[in-house]
This record gives C-alpha cells, structure tokens and sequence, in this order.
C-alpha cells in the first residue's frame, strides 16, 4: 500500500498533543480511510541533538494511506477544535449563571456540535447521563467554575 | 480495608493497582485534583475504553494541554469498579489524584517509610 506524507509546518510542532487527543475522538470513518482501511497519524522524525526551540524533533509529517484520508482528519481536528471553542464560549455566556455555584466543582459534559449538556459527580457519570439520554457525539468535559477540568501541581519532567 | 503502598527508587508514593490482567504503578498526587491519568504509552496496553470524550488540563507551569477522557476497570479496595481517567502523552507516569482519594484517609509516614490508603 502507497503512503503519503504531508510535512507539518515548524510552528505548528507544539500542537501536535492536542491534534493527537482530538484525531482518538474522531469517529472511525473520519480516522480511518474508507478505501484503504488505513488510519492517519503524525509521525516525528529527525531528532537530532540540536532540535528546534519548541520540539525535539526537526520534523513531523501527516503520514496516511492517501492525501483524501489526510484531508479528511485535517478538516475533522480543525472543525473539533472550533467546536471546543463554541463548547467553552457556550460555557462562559450560558452555562456558567446556570450551574454555578450549585453545580461548582462537579463535572459538566458538553456535546460538541450540539451544546447539549449533562452534569456528573466526574466525568464517568457526566459521560453516563450523556450517553444514556442518547448523545453519541464527542463530549468536552469542564469544571463547574473552573476555566479546565483539572489541575496537576506537581512539576513534569 | 486499607491498599497498602510503596516510595519508589525516586522515593516518590506510589501504589499498584490491577486493571485488567496489568498491573500498574501509580504516583499518588494530591496536587492532581482529578482522579487518574496515564502516559499514552501505558495506555496502549491496557483495556480503556475511549468514548469519545475530552478534556483540558491547566499544569503547574501554567500550560494548559487536552487529554482524552475515557475509562477503565480496576480493583479498588477489593471490588472491582469502573472509574474515570485520562490519557494523554503529556505525563511520563501513571498518577493518582485527590478525586479517588475521596472518602479515603491517606497516610504517608516518611518515617516509617510506609505508604497507606485507608477506606473510611
């Protein structure tokens, strides 16, 4: 099978975790090529000892089965990523004065796409709700009166 | 009931729990005010369910990174049970958080050199 490789451009290296966490949401069908049945990933390559400032690696390239199916994952991160931004500004505007400060400090899930929200204990039981009123979409879990869902305090690496 | 515990070569509180036929070891963090998240590393081989589900970290340096939500099945205090957690390649170790903590008492005696988590 043929593979096709489209280099991401250097500033765009940072993003790369968060395209990786968006593409696992992505239904089957967007992830994985329908005539290949291959998927798309982002692989990194060249790292050198002298990398660039923001990665360490020189390059990263969209790797798939076709540029079709690498288009198709591009066009399904840069729609979740404007959903997520709709998910949070939906939040702020509306969702905030309803569940705070009842709801503060439990978990909110919002279905991307349609803002449709369901509030949990954590995020298993927002899932739940969700799922069992028959959302299927991707949900984008928040903390009541928190700007994220969590904090880790502990300094990494 | 109690899970007892362990400081690791990094003399670091860390525990083992089952999930699934793995067993893996997680950094206890009260700094952490979820309840789990694993490296994606450790996640490949493990039996996590990803329902389409994510979410945004803010780290002691201020950056803010998305992490998949998911879950999982471990045994916890004898039973087995299903429980939240992330996955992301954000974090290097398996960490425990202040969310699975609840209910609990968790004693670490630097002292006795013991690590416990205690069911109330």
């Amino acid at each position: 099978m043929s593979e096709v490789r489209r280099p991401i451009d250097p500033r765009d290296f940072t993003k790369i975790p968060r395209i990786r966490e968006i593409i696992k949401t992505l239904p089957e069908e967007i992830r994985v090529c329908s005539k290949h049945g291959k998927e798309v990933s982002i692989q990194e390559s060249d790292f050198s000892l002298n990398p660039g400032p923001a990665a360490p690696f020189n390059r990263a390239d969209w790797v798939g089965c076709c540029e079709e199916a690498i288009d198709k994952v591009i066009e399904g991160v840069r729609e979740t990523l404007e959903l997520i931004d709709r998910a949070k500004q939906t939040y702020m505007d509306e969702l905030a004065r309803k569940l705070e400060p009842e709801h503060t400090g439990e978990i909110v899930a919002i279905e991307l796409g349609t803002n449709d929200y369901f509030v949990g204990d954590d995020e298993l039981d927002a899932s739940d709700k969700a799922r069992a009123a028959g959302h299927a979409g991707a949900l984008f879990f928040l903390r009541v009166g928190s700007p994220y869902a969590h904090r880790l305090m502990t300094p990494r690496q | 009931m109690q899970i007892d515990g362990y400081f690791n070569v990094r003399d670091e509180p860390v525990i083992k729990l089952d999930v699934g036929s793995s067993q893996i070891e997680f950094l206890i963090d009260t700094g952490f005010s979820g309840g789990m998240i694993i490296p994606d590393r450790l996640a490949k081989g493990l039996d996590i369910n990803y329902d389409r589900g994510l979410e945004e970290f803010s780290s002691v340096t201020g950056e803010t990174f998305l992490a998949s939500g998911c879950s999982m099945t471990i045994t916890w205090f004898g039973q087995s049970i299903r429980v939240p957690v992330a996955t992301s390649e954000k974090v290097e170790l398996a960490i425990l958080g202040g969310n699975m903590l609840k209910g609990c008492r968790l004693i670490i005696d630097y002292v006795k050199r013991t690590v416990t988590i205690m069911s109330s």
